[in-house]
């Protein structure tokens, strides 16, 4: 009878262990969706020094702490940058007005966005630039508490790693803590929709689709899923509530479905929107949304503004900012941290192991796709000047000739600053190649965090468009 | 992804609304991408009242000219 008794207790208290297993921390659902509540652009006030004539965007890249210390650095210049617009005498960094990162970038950006100028106080560089973070990761494993969420099926690494951030770095900070804030910069995570291998950005213009309400999420599960790197740490799960909130999808999503004989790749982007809110049509069953590291749709968080550069619909446009007069110098910052694939490989005639391959077919066309993103957006900066510059010309052609008739000056001019900081353009060969041989960890010595902090100040200062920039509005 | 241009005509400057969003002036040449738009423009004393169009094919030197007419009551 005893032994009886002692075994249901521990087939009960199994079962409630089992029952007890982790689930993944749900994502707040949306009651009502309404277009002018919530974590967007437009719900941010610009700031006290910061106008909207002049329009800088920085995008950081992913790369563990490497990508997080050289975006910080680069911010630390953008801080100690004196410039003189409208009157007005401030740091470039009060200018800020988007930032669209990933992976090791998100850190940065948002614990800037969060914490703003507390960022240099020292705090971040000890508690995540300099800190082993790994190692810290790795002990939150061997802690029985947690043993019992892992066992779930729902609950991963990421999960952990998201509940650590939320506890050490961000202090249980909401989406709603960045909208108290009540200025810009309009921070922009980006993480990768395993299932439309799209972006997936933590803005509210996103969580609409699935019904959910980003203020009340953690910014550390936004930065979980941004860096949530294949293999080594698990795939993030939001729930989607799709269909609950009465959510009006836009009138582009329709026409481009439309359309779709003249323009089948926006017909296909449509689509995809449509995947999150149509759940419940035949073939499109996605009931849960599983995110990994931003990086594997665009490294260096740059497809998003390409977005807002080429569209007139997300509440961010640029498009719609020129078109509006609104911005008069457009600066884009990217803050690339890519290095060479793993050197070490190709000295030995061994044969690659799976974790090796598998990685280098994850990461290797990543970095092409970073290239041609940086392409597009050079193409789509140069398309700007060129269409001045034509009717400029034509003018000129008229006028030579005595023509009558002028093309009338109507095409709004601004001036665009692209700089792309990148370990490529350091020149010393000895030097590049450190830079370039440093790992994609959360582990680096503090003498290196501090090489790349001033690396990315080097690199800032030294491209051209930030030095022509600088020659116009530089203050002494 | 290459830029359209559209030129919303009218006799007075006034915002251009396009999708029921505020997006460029009257009488200035408006960026865009390719799809379909409809454009109408702050106030009342217009027609038509608003103008569905698929934009393509147009140029910084050759925009799509989109136009509205004063209605004088």
């Amino acid at each position: 009878m005893k032994n009886k008794a002692f075994f249901c207790t521990v087939i009960g208290f199994l079962i409630l262990l089992l029952t007890s297993c982790g689930t993944f921390p749900k994502n707040p659902d949306l009651a009502k969706y309404e277009p002018k509540v919530g974590y967007r652009y437009d719900n941010l006030e610009s700031g006290d020094n910061n106008t909207n004539s002049l329009f800088v965007i920085l995008a950081f890249s992913g790369g563990g702490t490497r990508a997080a210390s050289l975006s910080y650095g680069v911010l630390q210049e953008l801080g100690n940058t004196q410039i003189e617009w409208k009157g007005q005498t401030k740091r470039l960094l009060d200018e800020v007005d988007i930032i669209s990162s990933v992976s090791g970038g998100s850190f940065t950006s948002a614990y800037y966005t969060l914490n703003r100028d507390k960022i240099f106080d020292g705090t971040f560089e000890k508690k995540f630039l300099k800190a082993n973070i790994e190692k810290k990761l790795k002990s939150q494993l061997f802690k029985p508490s947690n043993w019992f969420n892992l066992i779930g099926t729902s609950y991963g690494r990421s999960d952990l790693a998201a509940d650590y951030w939320d506890n050490y770095l961000f202090n249980h900070a909401t989406f709603q803590s960045l909208l108290d804030k009540g200025s810009r910069p309009f921070l922009m995570l980006n993480a990768t929709d395993m299932g439309t291998g799209g972006q997936f950005l933590f803005i509210q213009d996103q969580m609409d689709l699935i019904c959910s309400d980003l203020s009340e999420l953690p910014i550390a599960r936004a930065v979980a899923a941004s860096s949530a790197f294949p293999g080594l740490l698990t795939p993030l799960t939001l729930e989607n509530y799709a269909g609950t909130c009465s959510y009006e999808p836009s009138v582009w999503v329709s026409r481009r479905l439309k359309h779709r004989k003249k323009a089948p790749q926006k017909a296909e982007t449509a689509e995809l929107r449509q995947s999150y809110y149509l759940k419940n049509e035949p073939g499109i069953q996605r009931d849960y949304i599983h995110l990994v590291d931003g990086g594997v749709a665009d490294n260096i968080g740059l497809r998003s503004v390409l977005h807002a550069m080429n569209s007139p619909e997300p509440s961010y446009s640029i498009q719609r900012m020129i078109n509006n007069e609104i911005i008069e110098k457009l600066v884009i910052i990217v803050v690339n941290a890519a290095t060479y694939h793993d050197p070490k490989r190709d000295k030995k005639p061994k044969v690659p192991g799976v974790i090796d391959v598998l990685t280098t077919a994850s990461t290797i066309p990543l970095s092409n796709y970073t290239y041609d993103t940086i392409q597009l957006v050079k193409h789509r900066v140069d398309e700007f000047n060129e269409a001045v510059a034509l009717r400029a010309q034509c003018n000129q052609i008229m006028t030579a000739n005595n023509c009558p008739v002028q093309l009338e000056d109507n095409l709004y001019k601004l001036d665009l600053y692209l700089s792309h900081l990148t370990f490529d353009s350091i020149e010393d060969d000895e030097t590049r190649h450190w830079f370039k041989n440093l790992p994609t960890s959360f582990k680096l010595p503090s003498e290196t965090v501090d090489k790349l902090k001033d690396m990315g100040k080097i690199l800032l200062q030294n491209t051209k468009s930030f030095k022509t920039l600088l020659e116009e509005i530089g203050a002494e | 992804m290459d830029d359209q241009f559209v030129e919303v005509e009218f006799v007075e400057d006034r915002n251009v609304l396009i999708d029921g969003i505020h997006n460029g002036f009257t009488n200035k040449i408006i960026r865009i991408d390719e799809g379909e738009y409809t454009f109408t423009i702050q106030g009342e004393d217009f027609t038509p009242k608003e103008i569905t169009k698929y934009i393509e094919n147009t140029t910084a030197l050759k925009p799509e000219i989109i136009k509205f007419e004063k209605v004088i009551s």
